[in-house]
């Protein structure tokens, strides 16, 4: 048996985005909210459109609504779930939330075979590492991790109630018309994305609205936005002190190695000029010993899919067939104990 | 984390014949990918010089051991050795695939070899130069 050939499912079901597809792929087949609507439709089209309320599947999560959006995927990927692994990415906040999905998954999903492993591990592997200092500048909330030959180290690990979603608000003044709220948000989204930047540009920046106008902006008031990432307020200390606290706990043996393979990923980490400022940012502040270098991946796209794609390339390994939790290994060992047992964290 | 990769019965017989036996500076490994084994690129002899060891890392991965003699500043000097297990990930060209079957089967071919004092991952030829293996060494 090749094991080259045999394709597995890579999802990650993030708070606001989900991406799945399969393994050898760089970029995941389905990419959609990770949001329904109130009769159970999925994508932007129902959602932007709808009357009805846009519920959360994650925040809080929802397992009733989080079954639904497993089977929608296998659906959206045109494979029967039966016939498929399935390589998640843990981005649970409890023990208690994982189990739930295992469950699910083994039982009414009805996989064949399921690992899980952190987020951050996975963006580790996609830069082609085993260890790294990892910041992930998620919609909701931003994570730092170090990663240790593939184990995230879950004790140092720090995460703060800001993302790239709270970016969004300056913008929504500029979103004119009727729409529902989650239009609104796409809408106010979609201007930060063309707008907001680190860099110095002495001109005013522009966006053009779907209806012709145009939106000015002023250097300075873009970078006020931006800089919310790094300034601290009452929550948050500021991204840049969230890895010098992971710095600063971690046993010195590592210190070094994490300082100087530092990665961002996440959409917010492809801001015009944010990696410049999180390098000259961390530099000044990082212990005399330790040289601060991002390591960057081989294309900005990869920051939005990285979790993916470290996904994809490790499930493809053929080393890595052999860990994978069968179904039958599952009921006949007490559930979820093999789960904790064979997949790192 | 060992994702299960194997590792040839020669990568631990070498090992030991320059760990014991004292028969080589340096041994090299790589990834063989149609076997998914972990197997010996390449043994240095025992008076080969640190030049010509960093000579075969090129623009591919490799594991390897170097037997790192070092003389301390104190006075009078104090001989230090030590086997280094070198981690050579190159960024350049090299798919990420590889890079991550690499990154993947390092903890493989770790549990293997007993006696390793220090680590270093190298991504790029300054980090593998050797006065940062001197530097490791001595600390």
């Amino acid at each position: 048996m090749n094991s080259d050939e045999i394709i597995s499912v890579v999802a990650d079901i993030g708070n606001l985005y989900t991406r799945a597809g399969f393994t050898g792929d760089d970029f995941p087949r389905w990419s959609t909210f990770t949001k329904c609507t109130e009769t159970m439709q999925f994508g932007d089209e129902a959602l932007g459109y709808g009357n009805g309320q846009v519920l959360d599947i994650l925040q809080p999560f929802n397992p009733d609504l989080y079954e639904n959006l497993l089977k929608k995927m296998f659906e959206k990927l045109g494979v029967q779930s039966k016939d498929y692994s399935l390589l998640l990415a843990n981005n649970f906040q409890t023990k208690h939330d994982l189990q739930k999905v295992v469950e699910i998954l083994f039982e009414s999903v009805e996989i064949p075979n399921f690992f899980t492993i952190r987020n951050a591990a996975l963006s580790t592997f996609s830069a082609g590492r085993s260890t790294a200092l990892i910041l992930d500048i998620g919609a909701y909330s931003t994570t730092a991790s170090a990663v240790h030959d593939g184990y995230t180290l879950l004790k140092t690990q720090i995460q703060a109630p800001i993302g790239g979603e709270i970016l969004n608000e300056p913008f929504r003044q500029y979103v004119v018309g009727e729409y529902n709220q989650f239009k609104k948000t796409c809408l106010a989204r979609d201007i930060k994305q063309g707008l907001l930047t680190y860099e110095q540009i002495d001109s005013t920046q522009q966006y053009e609205l779907p209806d012709g106008n145009f939106i000015l902006m002023q250097q300075a008031q873009l970078s006020e936005i931006a800089d919310k990432l790094f300034n601290s307020n009452d929550n948050f200390k500021g991204i840049q002190h969230m890895l010098l606290d992971i710095i600063n706990n971690s046993v010195n043996d590592i210190k070094q190695q994490l300082c100087s393979t530092v990665i961002s990923t996440g959409g917010s980490s492809n801001i015009p000029g944010f990696l410049n400022k999180l390098q000259t940012t961390l530099s000044a502040l990082a212990p005399p010993m330790c040289k601060v270098k991002l390591v960057m991946y081989p294309s900005n796209q990869n920051r939005y899919h990285s979790v993916f794609i470290g996904g994809s390339i490790l499930a493809s390994l053929s080393s890595f067939q052999s860990l994978w939790v069968a179904k039958n290994e599952y009921q006949e060992s007490g559930r979820f104990s093999i789960i904790e047992r064979k997949c790192p964290n | 984390m060992n994702v299960g990769t194997n590792v040839s019965d020669d990568c631990v017989t070498e090992f030991n014949n320059l760990k014991l036996g004292k028969q080589y500076r340096y041994v090299i490994y790589r990834l063989d990918k149609d076997k998914n084994e972990i197997v010996v690129d390449h043994k240095g002899a025992r008076d080969s010089t640190y030049a010509e060891f960093v000579s075969h890392l090129q623009n591919e991965s490799r594991y390897a051991v170097y037997d790192y003699h070092a003389q301390t500043d104190d006075v009078p000097p104090r001989q230090i050795e030590k086997l280094v297990f070198i981690f050579w990930s190159p960024d350049t060209n090299q798919p990420v695939k590889q890079k991550m079957a690499y990154a993947a089967g390092k903890e493989a071919l770790k549990k293997k070899l007993n006696g390793l004092s220090k680590e270093i991952q190298a991504n790029e030829p300054s980090e593998v130069e050797e006065a940062e293996i001197k530097k490791t060494v001595l600390n």
